[in-house]
C-alpha cells in the first residue's frame, strides 16, 4: 500500500503545481462583457506564486504580531519568569530524630521528649501570633523525611508517633532542605538519601502535596546539636541538648596479615565525655562462648585504646559495662572472617617454590584465558596470578586476534574479553627468565657490562631491604622483549629492566622466582618475590569488621553498629539561635510564574481587537 | 437574477415628488412633443416664446415680426384634450442585469414603476412594453388609479423568465451575440400622438438592425409629436472600479468559454473605455434627433455604493423627469 500512497502523494504534488503554475485569475461579472474581447494576453506575474507585498496596515501588523506572539508562546512552554512576589505563611519544623536523642537525661526523661515538648511550644507560639497559616514536619537524621503537614495539632499528632531512630545526624542534608524549604521549593527530596519517602502511619496528608498545601516561609529546627555557623539560615534552631556523662565505643579496626588478609588483632578505641567513668569495664564475648578481653578500662586523656587477638572466627561480642546515659555506644562487634591460604594461580615451573609457602594452588574457570584443565584444584578465584613473562605475548596476540577477528565472531570475543577484564582484575606477578648469580663479590675482568644497575625508582617500596651489590652479581636477564608502555621501570640494568610495575590492570614484573638457599643470592630474590606480592595483594578489599547502620538498615543487628561520628558525644555546650519571640512564619518571597500564559493572553487580546477593528469599520 | 429589491422611492415619496412637480411650471415654450392638457387639437391656446425643441412648424412669423423682440419667435400652442399616455420601454437584455450591485434592469423597473404610479395617480394611461424579446405578452396597458395596484407584478412579468427577460437559468444563448428580436411594431397603435415614450436602456446593442429600427421608431413617434426619452444607463465607471487590476476573467450574466481571459491595466481599460464610448457614440448620431431627451444616468465610480441611495437621487433629481408632471403654463 505504500506504493499506491506514494503514486496518490506524487499525483497530489503534480497538481498543487499544475495549479500554482496557472495563471492567478480572479473572476469579475460585468455588463460590458463583450468589449474586452482582443485584450493583451495574461503574463506571466500573474503567476500564483507570485510574491504580494502585504499592506502595511495596522491589521496586518496586529495579525504579524499574534502570530509572533502564538510562535513565542509555544517555545517558551520550559521558560519561568520572576512574576512577583507572594506571602507565605507556612512553618516548617525540622525535627532530629538522629541516635542522640535517645540519650537518656539525669531526670529520667530523653533528649527527644525535650524535643516534643519544644516543638509544641514552638506550635504554640505561632498559633499565638496567628501568622502561621500551617505547619509542616520534616524528620532529619541520615535523611530527611516529610512526617506530616497541616494544622499544629495535626503535626503534634503526628511528631508523638515518631522516636529517635539509630542513625547519625548529617547536618549538610538538613542545610540543604532548610534552603529548599525557604527557597520556595518546598521539596526536599532531592537532599533525601537512603529509601524513597514513604507515607507516614497517622499523617493526614498525602505527601507529595504537602509543599504545594503549605507553603513554607520559616523554618525552624530542633536538634540536640549546638547551632551550626550557617544557623542564620533558618529563622531559629533549638538545641535541646544539655552535657551529660556517657562513654563508649568510637571505633574498631583491625590488623591483618598482609599476605592472606587474616585478623590478627582488633583495635578497639573508646572514650568518654564528661565524668571519667570509674569502674569501666571492657568484656569481649568470643563466638564459642569464650572470653578472649575482659579488663578494666584505663583512660589516657579522655580515651582508651584496646588490643585483644579474637580466639577464633566469627562474632565478637563487646560490651563496656556500666551501662551509662548513651545507650548505642556501649556494644559493639566484630565479625572475624575465617582464615584461609592464598589462592594462587601458579603458572610458573617452580612449582617446589609453591610447595614451600604453602598457599593454595587453584586453576581459573575453564572459560578463563590460559586455563590449563587439570592442574589442580580449580574453579575458584586467585587472590594473585603468577604467569611467566612469556603470558604476556599471548595476551598482546589475543588483543590482536581479537581486532582481527570477523564480525560474526565479535560477540563471542567480547563475551571472552569481558572475563579477561574479569579474570585481569585479579593482580598478576610475572616472572622473569631467573637469575644467573656468581658466587664472587669481585666483577671478574671482561663481564658484560650488562650486570651493572642502570637507574632505579628510590621511592619505589618494591625495593625495599634490596642489596644493589648483590643485585648486580645476581646475574639478571633482562624480558626476553621489551616490556610493554604500561609497565613503568622501577629497576633497571644496563642490559634492560630489571623489575617494573603496571597499575591497572596491577602487575609486577620481577626477574625470577626465589631461588631458596640461603646466601645472599636466596635473600635477595625472596625479598625480590615478597616485595612484590606484597604490594600486589597490598590493594585487596577485605570484608570489614563491622558495618553501620544506614536509613535503608536502621536497625543494629550483629555487626552493624550505632558508631556513627559525634553521635555519642554528649558534652556538648547547649548553643540555640533565634528565639521564639522572632518567630514569623511570614515571608514574602519572589514567585516563579510560567511565561506561556501571559504571551497567549496578550495574543488572545491582540487577535480580539484585531477582530473588533475590523466589524466596526 | 431576482429583481425583487423593495422600490426605494416609497409611496409618500413619490406623493410628494407628484405634489412637488405639480407646484412648478413647465418652463418655455413646448416644442415638439406635448403633454397633458396639451396637445395637436385645432383648438389654439396661445402665443408662447420658442424654446428649444420647438416644431418650427409652429412658429407664426407674423406675430413673431409684430410682436416678438429682437431674437424671439412666437409659437402658437393649442390645447389637448385627451390624456396623457406614457410609454414606458424596457431592455431586458442579459447586459441589463448586471451589475450585481444593482442591475441596470432593476434600475429601470425602479423608475418605471415611480412613473407608472405617479401616472396612474394622475389618472394617466401607462403602457408597459418589454423592448426585446418574445412578442407575446410585451405589451401591458393600465389605465386609472386602480391599476396601481398592478403595476408591480406587470413589471416583474415583463422582466422575468416568463415574460421572455433572460436570466442566470435561461437557455444559452447563441455562440455569437445577437439582439433578441425587437417589439417595436407593437407601439405603433399603443403610442398616439402627443403621448410620451420613454426608453430604459444601457444601448449595449449588439446588431445594427437594432439599432436601425429603434431610430427609425423615435423618428416616427417624434414625428407625431411625441416626447420621446432615452435614459441611458451607464454602469461603466462602476465596472471599472470593480475589475480593478490583474489578471481577470471577464464573464458576463453566465459563464462561457469564451470568456475574455485579460490582464488588466490602465492602458487596457482605456482600451475599453474608448470602445464603449465610440459605440454609444455611434448609437447617438443614428438615433440622436432634434427634440430627442437624453438622458445619461452613470453609476458612482466605486466598486461598492448604496445601490438605492444612489437610484433615489438619481430619480429624484433629474429636472426631465420632473417636467413630466409639471403643469402646463397658460
Amino acid at each position: 500500500m505504500s506504493w499506491l500512497a506514494g503514486l496518490m502523494g506524487a499525483v497530489l504534488a503534480v497538481m498543487v503545481l499544475v495549479h500554482l503554475a496557472r495563471p492567478r485569475m480572479e473572476r469579475r461579472r460585468v455588463s460590458s462583457r463583450r468589449f474586452f474581447s482582443e485584450l493583451p494576453p495574461i503574463s506571466r506575474s500573474a503567476r500564483r506564486w507570485r510574491w504580494n507585498p502585504p499592506p502595511m496596515t495596522l491589521g496586518f501588523w496586529l495579525r504579524v504580531t499574534v502570530i509572533g506572539l502564538l510562535l513565542a508562546a509555544l517555545l517558551s512552554l520550559g521558560i519561568e519568569w520572576q512574576g512577583g512576589a507572594v506571602r507565605v505563611s507556612g512553618l516548617a519544623v525540622l525535627l532530629d530524630t538522629s541516635a542522640s536523642l535517645s540519650t537518656r537525661l539525669p531526670e529520667d526523661r530523653f533528649r527527644f521528649q525535650q524535643a516534643l515538648q519544644r516543638l509544641e511550644d514552638t506550635l504554640q507560639q505561632a498559633q499565638q501570633a496567628s501568622e502561621a497559616s500551617c505547619f509542616r514536619l520534616l524528620a532529619f537524621d541520615l535523611e530527611v523525611r516529610e512526617i506530616a503537614s497541616g494544622s499544629a495539632p495535626e503535626v503534634l499528632a503526628a511528631a508523638r508517633g515518631l522516636s529517635a531512630r539509630a542513625l547519625g545526624t548529617d547536618l549538610d542534608l538538613v542545610r540543604q532542605s532548610t534552603r529548599r524549604l525557604s527557597g520556595g521549593d518546598g521539596q526536599v527530596s532531592p537532599p533525601t538519601r537512603g529509601r524513597p519517602q514513604q507515607p507516614e502511619a497517622g499523617t493526614g496528608r498525602p505527601r507529595a502535596d504537602a509543599s504545594a498545601a503549605c507553603p513554607v516561609g520559616a523554618v525552624v529546627a530542633i536538634s540536640d546539636r549546638p547551632a551550626p555557623e550557617w544557623a542564620s539560615e533558618l529563622s531559629a534552631w533549638f538545641d535541646v541538648g544539655r552535657p551529660v556523662d556517657n562513654a563508649g565505643f568510637t571505633s574498631l579496626s583491625a590488623r591483618r596479615d598482609p599476605l592472606t588478609g587474616r585478623v590478627d588483632e582488633v583495635l578497639v578505641e573508646l572514650r568518654f565525655w564528661g565524668t571519667p567513668p570509674a569502674s569501666a569495664r571492657l568484656r569481649v564475648q568470643a563466638p564459642d562462648g569464650s572470653v578472649p578481653y575482659d579488663q578494666p578500662l584505663t583512660w589516657t586523656r579522655n580515651r582508651a585504646d584496646i588490643r585483644f587477638a579474637p580466639a577464633a572466627p566469627g562474632l565478637h561480642r563487646l560490651i563496656l559495662t556500666p551501662a551509662d546515659a548513651y545507650a548505642y555506644d556501649n556494644q559493639a562487634a566484630a565479625d572475624i572472617p575465617p582464615p584461609r591460604l592464598l589462592r594462587v594461580d601458579w603458572r610458573i615451573q617452580a612449582r617446589g617454590v609453591l610447595q614451600r609457602l604453602g598457599w593454595e594452588a587453584v586453576t581459573p574457570s575453564a572459560e578463563e584465558p590460559g586455563a590449563r584443565p587439570g592442574s589442580g584444584s580449580g574453579g575458584r578465584r586467585p587472590d594473585l596470578r603468577v604467569l611467566p613473562i612469556e603470558a604476556l605475548d599471548e595476551e598482546a596476540g589475543t588483543g590482536a586476534r581479537d581486532q582481527n577477528s570477523s564480525a560474526d565472531q565479535r560477540s563471542q570475543a567480547d563475551a571472552s574479553s569481558e572475563q579477561e577484564q574479569d579474570s585481569s582484575a585479579i593482580p598478576i606477578l610475572y616472572i622473569g627468565p631467573g637469575y644467573a648469580p656468581r658466587r664472587s663479590s669481585v666483577p671478574p675482568a671482561g663481564n658484560p657490562p650488562g650486570s651493572q644497575i642502570s637507574d632505579f625508582r628510590e621511592s619505589s617500596r618494591l625495593l625495599d631491604g634490596l642489596n644493589f651489590d648483590v643485585a648486580e652479581r645476581m646475574g639478571i636477564a633482562p624480558p626476553p622483549r621489551p616490556l610493554p608502555a604500561s609497565f613503568s621501570p622501577v629497576l633497571r640494568g644496563l642490559n634492560g629492566t630489571w623489575m617494573a610495575l603496571r597499575q591497572d590492570p596491577p602487575a609486577v614484573y620481577i626477574p625470577g622466582p626465589p631461588l631458596g638457599s640461603e646466601d645472599d643470592s636466596g635473600r635477595f630474590s625472596t625479598t625480590v618475590f615478597f616485595n612484590a606480592v606484597r604490594h600486589l595483594l597490598g590493594r585487596r578489599s577485605l570484608p570489614p569488621l563491622h558495618t553501620l547502620t544506614s536509613p535503608s538498615d536502621p536497625v543494629p543487628e550483629g555487626s552493624r553498629l550505632t558508631l556513627h561520628d559525634q553521635e555519642g558525644n554528649t558534652s556538648f555546650q547547649p548553643r540555640s539561635a533565634g528565639d521564639l519571640g522572632d518567630l514569623s512564619p511570614t515571608a514574602t518571597r519572589a514567585a516563579t510564574v510560567p511565561l506561556w500564559p501571559a504571551l497567549l493572553t496578550l495574543a488572545a487580546a491582540l487577535f480580539l481587537w484585531e477582530v473588533l477593528r475590523r466589524s466596526v469599520r | 437574477m431576482v429583481l425583487t429589491a423593495a422600490n426605494p422611492l416609497t409611496p409618500g415619496l413619490l406623493e410628494r415628488y407628484r405634489l412637488r412637480a405639480r407646484k412648478l411650471l413647465r418652463p418655455g415654450m413646448i416644442g415638439a412633443h406635448r403633454t397633458r392638457r396639451k396637445g395637436q387639437s385645432l383648438e389654439f391656446r396661445e402665443f408662447q416664446r420658442y424654446a428649444r425643441g420647438d416644431d418650427i412648424r409652429h412658429v407664426d412669423w407674423r406675430a413673431s415680426a409684430r410682436f416678438g423682440g429682437k431674437d424671439d419667435l412666437l409659437v402658437r400652442s393649442f390645447s389637448a384634450e385627451e390624456q396623457l399616455t406614457l410609454v414606458i420601454s424596457l431592455d431586458t437584455r442579459s447586459s441589463m442585469l448586471l451589475p450585481e450591485a444593482l442591475p441596470k434592469l432593476q434600475a429601470a423597473l425602479w423608475t418605471a414603476q415611480a412613473l407608472g404610479t405617479i401616472a396612474l395617480r394622475s389618472s394617466d394611461r401607462v403602457v408597459l412594453h418589454r423592448l426585446f424579446g418574445p412578442a407575446a405578452g410585451s405589451v401591458a396597458e393600465l389605465a386609472g388609479t386602480a391599476s396601481a395596484s398592478a403595476l408591480s407584478p406587470t413589471l416583474k412579468r415583463l422582466a422575468g423568465p416568463a415574460g421572455g427577460g433572460e436570466t442566470e437559468r435561461s437557455p444559452r444563448p447563441p455562440a455569437h451575440d445577437q439582439d433578441p428580436p425587437s417589439n417595436l411594431r407593437l407601439l405603433g397603435r399603443l403610442l398616439p400622438p402627443a403621448g410620451v415614450w420613454l426608453i430604459l436602456t444601457d444601448l449595449y446593442f449588439e446588431s445594427q438592425e437594432t439599432v436601425q429600427a429603434l431610430g427609425r421608431k423615435i423618428a416616427a413617434a417624434q414625428d407625431g409629436l411625441r416626447w420621446v426619452i432615452l435614459v441611458d444607463l451607464d454602469s461603466w465607471p462602476h465596472e471599472k472600479a470593480l475589475l480593478g487590476r490583474g489578471a481577470r476573467r471577464i464573464e458576463g450574466l453566465r459563464r462561457r468559454e469564451d470568456d475574455p481571459r485579460v490582464e488588466l491595466d490602465e492602458p487596457a481599460l482605456r482600451q475599453v473605455e474608448e470602445r464603449i464610448r465610440s459605440h454609444k457614440k455611434r448609437l447617438r448620431s443614428q438615433l440622436r434627433r432634434s427634440g430627442l431627451d437624453w438622458l445619461h444616468w452613470t453609476y458612482p465610480a466605486r466598486s461598492q455604493f448604496d445601490a438605492a441611495g444612489f437610484f433615489r437621487r438619481r430619480f429624484l433629481d433629474d429636472p426631465v423627469l420632473e417636467r413630466l408632471f409639471m403643469r402646463e403654463a397658460r
